[in-house]
């Protein structure tokens, strides 16, 4: 059904691109401060054990589509839990994708507003941006990976300019005293770090389908979300070294602020603006997989013969949505560090889990495991 | 009153646009949808355009999983 719904097609490389841009896709602008905020000055040790553990999230990702090679999560689901109960399931995950798209609309147009534009009106950043995603999702797949592709040599450029730059600033006493803030605080950190970057990588499921078969996928993926963790803990390092831990816990957006701080020899300064642009492009690719995620997944459910269509009205409830999304920066952010991790948690690791114990009472009940392609 | 107009004429050009279309083709059910779907778009966009208060579509995640999330954060001592 999803190959009928996609007729694009892309290869391992460009799924492992996409897989690392969504991985640092807006979580370099906010997972800082929400660790630092949970762990202190020991954020970074946060990061790194957000980054070992959130691989096995994939994991559930990987288990569940090769058990079902050629379905999205929206078949997988269907498949698994039946018309009704997948249709429940589905709307969730519907939502899910409707509200992880408009929250990166949101993210993008408070950055823009609050940081770079603070005369310009929100709506007239949210307008833009979703213009460009209604372009992205009429190109179709093919196209948004391969203007991904294009961005990410500038992408890593600007990604690695930050850090070399910032080198000079650096200071290890700010790292001092370490695992001070003690092991609980630590693992609340690391949550941030599992949640933001990992877990919502669960969209990749909707695109799996469409990757050209290849001995590779696995290894590709799990390679570049390995690497987009870890520019994410290089993030927050840098925050903690720079910054220090009050400034990362207390600012908006700590990367932001990083990039202020760049000075070479007093000639090369206030490039912020223009670092700026890494993180539009890791969170716009991210929100353009979310409303690719939700659009699939409402033709899926609706069983309708083509999604590219809904791509207008889609852009309408995004309008709306993003701006529904929260009240203010502050609400947005209580929500991002108490309730959107068990949200997450249980679509991206419960439902998951679930779903592959359903598959192996199933596989058990009939006496063998259920054909992978039916 | 203008953002209004502007948000209903745009959907209302959206409408006119690609729903004979999708009629034409026999793509009834894909008709019904894109319908729903604008109406529902509309008039969210019209509270955008309006800067109006609306209650935040976040507010379920925040009732459902408030309880566990204090509990959670109580339990495990964390910064809330």
């Amino acid at each position: 059904m999803s190959a009928r719904l996609e007729p694009g097609v892309i290869n391992a490389r460009q799924m492992a691109v996409l897989a690392f841009l969504i991985v640092v896709g807006d979580s370099i602008l906010i997972v800082p401060s929400l660790c630092a905020y949970a762990a202190d000055q020991d954020a970074w040790i946060s990061g790194l054990l957000g980054a070992a553990l959130g691989i096995p999230m994939l994991g559930l990702t990987l288990a569940l589509y090769n058990r079902y090679p050629g379905c999205n999560l929206f078949e997988i689901v269907l498949r698994l839990c039946g018309p009704w109960a997948g249709a429940a399931v589905s709307l969730l995950y519907l939502y899910y994708f409707l509200l992880g798209a408009g929250s990166l609309i949101r993210e993008i147009g408070d950055f823009m507003t609050i940081q770079i534009m603070p005369e310009t009106p929100l709506r007239a950043v949210h307008f833009l941006l979703i213009l460009v995603l209604l372009f992205a999702l009429w190109s179709g797949l093919e196209s948004l990976v391969r203007s991904a592709e294009l961005f990410f040599p500038s992408f890593m450029l600007l990604f690695a300019s930050l850090i070399l730059f910032l080198l000079p600033k650096i200071d290890a006493a700010r790292l001092q005293p370490m695992f001070a803030s003690g092991w609980s605080h630590i693992v609340h950190g690391s949550l941030y770090m599992i949640i933001y970057p990992y877990s919502d990588a669960i969209m990749l499921a909707m695109i799996l389908p469409s990757v050209r078969t290849s001995g590779r996928l696995t290894r590709d993926f799990l390679l570049a979300t390995a690497l987009g963790g870890f520019a994410i803990f290089l993030v927050i390092l840098l925050a903690i070294l720079v910054l220090g831990p009050y400034l990362t816990a207390t600012s908006v957006y700590p990367t932001y602020a990083l990039a202020k701080k760049i000075n070479i020899g007093s000639f090369l300064q206030r490039v912020e603006a223009i670092q700026a642009i890494d993180w539009v492009l890791s969170t716009f690719y991210k929100a353009a997989l979310f409303n690719y995620g939700f659009v699939v997944g409402t033709a899926q459910l609706l069983r309708l013969r083509d999604y590219r269509f809904l791509a207008l009205p889609t852009g309408f409830i995004l309008f709306g949505f993003a701006y529904l999304v929260a009240p203010n920066v502050p609400f947005y952010n209580d929500v991002l560090f108490k309730y959107f991790p068990f949200w997450d948690l249980l679509l991206t690791a419960a439902v998951p889990v679930l779903l592959l114990l359903l598959h192996a009472i199933r596989g058990r009940s009939s006496g063998s495991p259920r054909p992978a392609n039916e | 009153m203008l953002a209004t107009i502007l948000v209903l004429a745009a959907a209302a050009g959206a409408a006119a646009i690609d729903l004979p279309r999708l009629f034409r083709k026999g793509w009834t059910r894909e008709g019904t949808v894109y319908a729903a779907m604008l109406a529902a778009g509309a008039a969210m966009s019209v509270a955008a355009a309006n800067v109006a208060r609306a209650p935040s579509s976040v507010n379920v995640i925040v009732s459902l999983f408030k309880p566990v999330a204090d509990r959670v954060f109580s339990f495990m001592g964390w910064k809330g």
